[in-house]
C-alpha cells in the first residue's frame, strides 16, 4: 500500500474493500489465461497475432484508400510480389538476397560481439587499457557507421570486408560499454567467496566474473544483433549486387514498391527470428536469471 | 589469563595486535571504526566475536581472512602476516554466496578446483554433502533449494578445503528461528568432528554461548574489546544447554554488559 492511512474508519475500511476488490478481479482476470510455460507462449503468440492482423486490416484499407500501387501496394500486391521473388528470382531472388544479408549479419555483428566481449573484459581487468579505450569508444559511438562507408571503400575496396566492419562497428560499442558495465556490476561477494576458497586471479576471472556477467553481457548481444539489421541498408548501399539492403535500394531506383515492402518486411522477419534464437540460447546458458540468486 | 590460556596462546594459530581502523565516507572525513583491537586464538578454539551491531565485529572478520589491511597493527596468522585470503582461512558469509551457474555439488568442489585438488577431494566433498543432510541434491541448482539447504551448502563448500581456520560472519542472522537451531545444531556436530580453529562473529548472545569456548565483547565507536570470557559448558553440547542455570546466569551477565556498552 503506497497510500497514506486514511483519516477515518471508514475510508480506511473502504479502501481495504476496494483493494479487495481489485485483488478479486485480478485473480479473475488471471484465470482467463492458461497460466505456465504454455500459458506464456499462448498469450505470446496471440497477442503476436492480434497486433499483425490489425496492422495488415489498417494497410489495406490505406491501400484502398490511396488507389495508388506505386505509392502504397495493398498487402495482396506484396504478397504476390514477395511470391514471385521466392519462386523464380534466382540471384535476383529473395532467397539468394537474404542469404547473402543474413551470412553479412552473422559476420559482421559476431565479430563486433566477440571484439566488444574481449575489449570488454580486457578494459576492467586493466586501468590503463580502460583509461585507453573508455573515452575513444563514447567518442566514436554516436557517429552512425554509414559515415564510415566512403573511407572503409577507399581503404579496403568494394568486397565483403568493408560490409562487415560497418556492422561491426554498430555491435562493437555496446557490447563492449555493456561487458565493462556488467564485469563491474558483478557482486563483490561472490569474488571474495572464490578467493578464499583458494582461487587465484585467472580462476575468479573465468569461473565467477565472466559467468556472473554472462546475463548482462546477453542482453547487449541481443540488442546488437537488433541494431545490427536496422544498419544492414547502410552497409549494403556500398557497391553491392546483392542483399536485403541492395535489394531495397534498387527496387527505389525503379520505383518498384512491392519489392520495397517485401524487403522491409524481410529484415523485420530476419530480425524477429535471430532474436527469437538468441533468447533461446539466453534461456539456455543463464537458466538463473532472475531467479534471485546470491 | 590462567594457565590454560597461556599454553594456547603458546601455539597460537591466530593473533590480532593493536588493531585500528576508520573508513573515509568519502568526503574527507573519517569515522574510527577499531581503535586498538588485540586478542589470539588458540588452536582448535571456538571462539565468538560479539557485540552490537555497528562494532566493527564484521571488519575484524575481513582483516582476518584478508580481504582488507588494518591501517594499524597487525593480523598474524601462524606468526605470519595476513595480506591476502588464502584457502587455509575459510569464510561462511551471512549469505550464502552460492555460484546459480553452478550444481551444489560442483559449488563445493569449487575450492578443490581451484586448487587443483580435484581427484582427492571428490570423496570428501560427498560425505560432506551428506553430513549437511543433501545427500540426492548434489545437481541440484542452488536456486532451487530453501534459504537452509543453501547454508548448508555454503557450509560443506568452505569445509571440503579443510581450513584450519573457519570464520563465520553471523551466518545464520538471516534465517528464520527454527533454521538457524537447525543450522547451530548441525555446527556443532560439524565442528566436533573436524576440530578447526573457528572465529565465529554474532549479535546473538544465546548463539555465542552455545556454540564458543571462549567470547569476546566489543564495544562500539570505535570498536575494542571489553570483555574475554571463558565458556566451559562441557561437550558434547545441544540446544537443551540453553535451560541450564548456568548458562541463564552467563547469559544474563553478557546482556548487562552488552547494555552497559549500548547506554
Amino acid at each position: 500500500m503506497t497510500d497514506l492511512p486514511s483519516a477515518t474508519p471508514d475510508a480506511a475500511l473502504e479502501q481495504v474493500d476496494s483493494e479487495l476488490v481489485r485483488g478479486h478481479r485480478l485473480s479473475r482476470k488471471r484465470r482467463l489465461l492458461p497460466t505456465g510455460r504454455w500459458g506464456d507462449f499462448i498469450a505470446t503468440t496471440a497477442s503476436l497475432i492480434t497486433a499483425l492482423a490489425l496492422v495488415v486490416a489498417l494497410w489495406w484499407i490505406a491501400a484502398i484508400a490511396f488507389n495508388d500501387p506505386n505509392v502504397l501496394p495493398s498487402p495482396e500486391e506484396v504478397a504476390d510480389r514477395a511470391d514471385e521473388l521466392l519462386t523464380n528470382g534466382g540471384d535476383l531472388g529473395l532467397v539468394h538476397n537474404a542469404q547473402v544479408s543474413l551470412i553479412r549479419i552473422l559476420i559482421g555483428w559476431g565479430g563486433g560481439v566477440i571484439a566488444g566481449v574481449a575489449v570488454g573484459i580486457a578494459m576492467v581487468s586493466n586501468r590503463w587499457i580502460l583509461g585507453l579505450l573508455d573515452p575513444l569508444i563514447e567518442l566514436g559511438r554516436p557517429i552512425p557507421p554509414l559515415a564510415f562507408a566512403p573511407l572503409l571503400v577507399i581503404w579496403f575496396g568494394i568486397g565483403e570486408l568493408p560490409k562487415y566492419m560497418i556492422l561491426g562497428f554498430t555491435t562493437f560499442p555496446i557490447v563492449a560499454i555493456s561487458t565493462v558495465a556488467a564485469v563491474k556490476g558483478v557482486d563483490r561477494n561472490w569474488i571474495l567467496a572464490a578467493q578464499s576458497l583458494g582461487a587465484g586471479r585467472l580462476y575468479v576471472l573465468r569461473r565467477v566474473t565472466i559467468p556472473a556477467a554472462l546475463p548482462g553481457i546477453l542482453v547487449s548481444i541481443r540488442l546488437a544483433n537488433g541494431l545490427s539489421w536496422s544498419s544492414l541498408v547502410a552497409a549494403e548501399i556500398i557497391a553491392s549486387t546483392s542483399g536485403l539492403g541492395w535489394m531495397i535500394l534498387q527496387a527505389g531506383r525503379f520505383l518498384d514498391t512491392p519489392t520495397i515492402f517485401v524487403g522491409i518486411i524481410t529484415i523485420g522477419l530476419l530480425a524477429f527470428i535471430t532474436d527469437r534464437v538468441l533468447r533461446v540460447a539466453e534461456a539456455w546458458l543463464v537458466p538463473w536469471r532472475g531467479k534471485g540468486a546470491s | 589469563m590462567n594457565e590454560s590460556k597461556l599454553a594456547k596462546a603458546a601455539d597460537t594459530g591466530l593473533r590480532l595486535q593493536g588493531i585500528s581502523h576508520s573508513f573515509s565516507d568519502g568526503r574527507g572525513r573519517a569515522t574510527d571504526v577499531l581503535a586498538g583491537v588485540s586478542f589470539e586464538v588458540g588452536a582448535r578454539e571456538f571462539v565468538s566475536l560479539m557485540g552490537p551491531s555497528g562494532c566493527g565485529k564484521s571488519t575484524v572478520l575481513g582483516m582476518v581472512a584478508g580481504f582488507l589491511s588494518p591501517e594499524q597493527g597487525d593480523v598474524r596468522w601462524h606468526g605470519e602476516r595476513v595480506t591476502a585470503p588464502d584457502a587455509a582461512r575459510g569464510v561462511v558469509f551471512q549469505k550464502p554466496h552460492l555460484y546459480p551457474w553452478c550444481e551444489v555439488y560442483d559449488n563445493v568442489m569449487f575450492g578443490p578446483r581451484a586448487l587443483g585438488r580435484e581427484r582427492e577431494s571428490r570423496d570428501l566433498a560427498r560425505d560432506l554433502i551428506a553430513e549437511v543432510g543433501l545427500e540426492g541434491f548434489e545437481r541440484h541448482r542452488p536456486y532451487e533449494l530453501s534459504g537452509g539447504m543453501q547454508h548448508r551448502v555454503a557450509l560443506a563448500r568452505t569445509l571440503v578445503n579443510r581450513p584450519e581456520l573457519l570464520l563465520m560472519d553471523e551466518p545464520f542472522a538471516a534465517l528464520d528461528a527454527q533454521t538457524r537451531e537447525e543450522m547451530q545444531a548441525l555446527l556443532l556436530e560439524v565442528w566436533q568432528r573436524h576440530r578447526c580453529t573457528v572465529l565465529f562473529v554474532t549479535h546473538d548472545i544465546e548463539e555465542g554461548l552455545l556454540l564458543s569456548d571462549r567470547i569476546l565483547v566489543m564495544g562500539h565507536r570505535p570498536g575494542s574489546i571489553r570483555a574475554d570470557i571463558s565458556v566451559d559448558f562441557e561437550r558434547p553440547r545441544d540446544e537443551t544447554l540453553v535451560f541450564d542455570q548456568r548458562f541463564v546466569d552467563l547469559r544474563s551477565s553478557v546482556r548487562t554488559l552488552f547494555r552497559k556498552d549500548s547506554s
